[in-house]
């Protein structure tokens, strides 16, 4: 009954050909316009909060099944060691206090042609605009023997909560000379960089408790975010514990067997003490049900409000959709939801949409005083995607001093603490 | 620079003109309020990124400009300033100088 698959997802309006037709019914001027915005991560609970924000006559309900949301950004400090879970585990009071109805639940059926949400719990939902902030899912069997099964053993900890603990927890229990493995999928994904920033941290629990311990990330990409800032960390901070195998090394993972404790490349079949898999992703299951993927596995939107380009009055931001240029990155979500707010609120009050710029700022850490960054600010572009302005998206300087990557990672930790305060403060 | 940037900023608020401060302040918010995921909600920041809330709007828009230029040397903002025509970053230190 939880899971969302074709079968048990109810959609009212069935054909992705009605969808397309339908148009959002006229909001009455006497009526207060309803949201429903469907999960309550960065995207989700970014957009339910700048909606009361931009306009407090609308009524928001925001719809989310756990009573605690925990950031994948920072997580990476809790696998390895250097700050606690709770630290990063935010609820949903302050969302509340602003005014949002928050509902622990989840969606079971929408209907799109009297814009309807019903909920697991019985509960009804009408909308006069829907927001959709499901994230990712994991695509099991991706790679091949990498199941939910399999996770038990291999942790993918690439949604924050037990998995994160689940991987912390094994790289406590493994003995000093151990192997651990970082498996990397090819793009797109959730946060380019946060791989990498993950095999350095734990690179820096390796050194300091078992240092006769190595690390390899095996990827299935060539080259990935923030290269050689990484690499440049590696060879400073931890030389001799981490090496990265690109695919054309024998880096892609083909498949596992958890039991086993076997993780096989194209050509190499490895042991690790320690395997972190990383599987590939997809939209989070109700944008899939509804066929706002088109079968693509990410969701095509208008960059200026970013209403879904299948479905009328059903808005998507955040990991689910296909960002141009942005990445897939929390802040990314917050910037998108930002914008699809005030849209969603230009089109409900009958005003021009208006002209947005989204930005996006990617900190990470190789070591808790050594932080790096890539930039970048964006726009609608001509061809329906977003695209950067020209010479705004760059990263950290090589080479920069000790004292310039420790001011950065006190940057990265003012950052979390602002945006963490936008949605859930 | 300095000067022209003062006319500049003269120039956006007296073609707001009487009454078009609040239509003015909604046009600057959907900028604005991107500048918010790192400089907090309302310029109003915890830890070592600037607050932006009542800051001088002047000296904020002249050192967007320089950091735009590369007359001063930053880390985000050598390459964030450079998204914004200097009409918008006008407007955006309007709307940060203007939050308390």
């Amino acid at each position: 009954m939880t899971s969302l698959t074709r079968r048990n997802f109810v959609v009212a309006a069935a054909a992705g050909a009605t969808l397309a037709a339908l148009r959002p019914a006229r909001v009455f001027a006497q009526a207060r316009p309803r949201v429903v915005v469907i999960g309550g991560g960065f995207g989700g609970a970014s957009v339910a909060r700048w909606l009361r924000r931009t306009d407090d006559g609308i009524d928001v309900t925001l719809v989310e099944r756990n009573a605690r949301f925990v950031t994948c950004p920072f997580s990476n400090l809790v696998v390895g060691g250097q700050r606690s879970i709770e630290s990063i585990s935010f609820g949903y009071d302050a969302v509340r206090r602003a005014g949002v109805d928050v509902v622990q639940d989840t969606a079971t059926a929408i209907d799109p042609v009297a814009r309807r949400v019903t909920l697991q719990g019985g509960r009804v939902l009408t909308y006069d605009r829907l927001v959709l902030a499901p994230g990712i899912q994991l695509v099991w069997n991706g790679i091949e023997g990498y199941d939910e099964a399999a996770s038990d053993i291999m942790p993918h900890a690439w949604q924050a909560g037990p998995q994160t603990l689940l991987l912390r927890r094994k790289l406590e229990a493994m003995d000093d000379g151990g192997l651990v493995v970082v498996a990397v999928p090819d793009n797109p994904y959730r946060c380019p960089p946060g791989p990498y920033e993950r095999a350095s941290l734990i690179a820096g629990y390796l050194k300091a408790n078992k240092p006769k311990s190595k690390l390899i990330v095996l990827d299935a990409k060539e080259t990935f975010s923030k290269q050689p800032l990484f690499q440049e960390a590696w060879k400073n901070l931890y030389p001799g514990i981490v090496e990265w195998r690109p695919k054309s090394q024998s880096g892609r993972v083909v498949s596992v067997k958890a039991r086993e404790g076997v993780v096989s490349t194209e050509f190499d079949d490895l042991k690790p003490a320690v395997a972190n898999i990383i599987p590939p992703q997809r939209a989070g299951q109700i944008a899939i049900a509804l066929g706002l993927d088109e079968g693509k596995g990410f969701c095509t939107v208008d960059p200026r409000t970013f209403e879904s380009k299948v479905a009328p009055g059903i808005h998507l931001v955040g990991d689910a959709i296909v960002p141009g240029a942005m990445p897939k990155s929390g802040f990314a979500a917050n910037s998108q939801a930002k914008v699809c707010a005030r849209a969603i609120v230009s089109l409900l009050r009958s005003r021009p949409v208006e002209e947005p710029i989204l930005l996006n700022t990617c900190y990470s850490y190789a070591a808790t005083d050594h932080g790096f960054a890539i930039f970048g600010a964006f726009r609608p572009g001509d061809t329906g995607l977003i695209v950067d302005i020209p010479g705004t998206v760059g990263t950290s300087p090589l080479g920069a001093s000790a004292q310039d990557r420790a001011l950065e990672a006190r940057y990265a930790e003012s950052w979390y603490s602002n945006i963490t305060a936008d949605m859930f403060a | 620079m300095r000067a022209a940037a003062f006319i500049l900023s003269t120039a956006v608020f007296l073609s707001a003109g009487i009454g078009g401060a609040a239509a003015q302040e909604r046009d600057a918010a959907i900028l604005a309020n991107a500048c918010m995921s790192c400089h907090g909600v309302d310029g109003k920041s915890q830890g070592v990124i600037p607050a932006l809330a009542g800051q001088d709007a002047r000296e904020m828009a002249q050192l967007m400009k320089d950091y735009a230029s590369g007359a001063v040397k930053g880390t985000a903002m050598n390459f964030i300033a450079k998204g914004y025509t200097l009409d918008q970053i006008d407007a955006i230190a309007a709307f940060f100088s203007a939050r308390k």
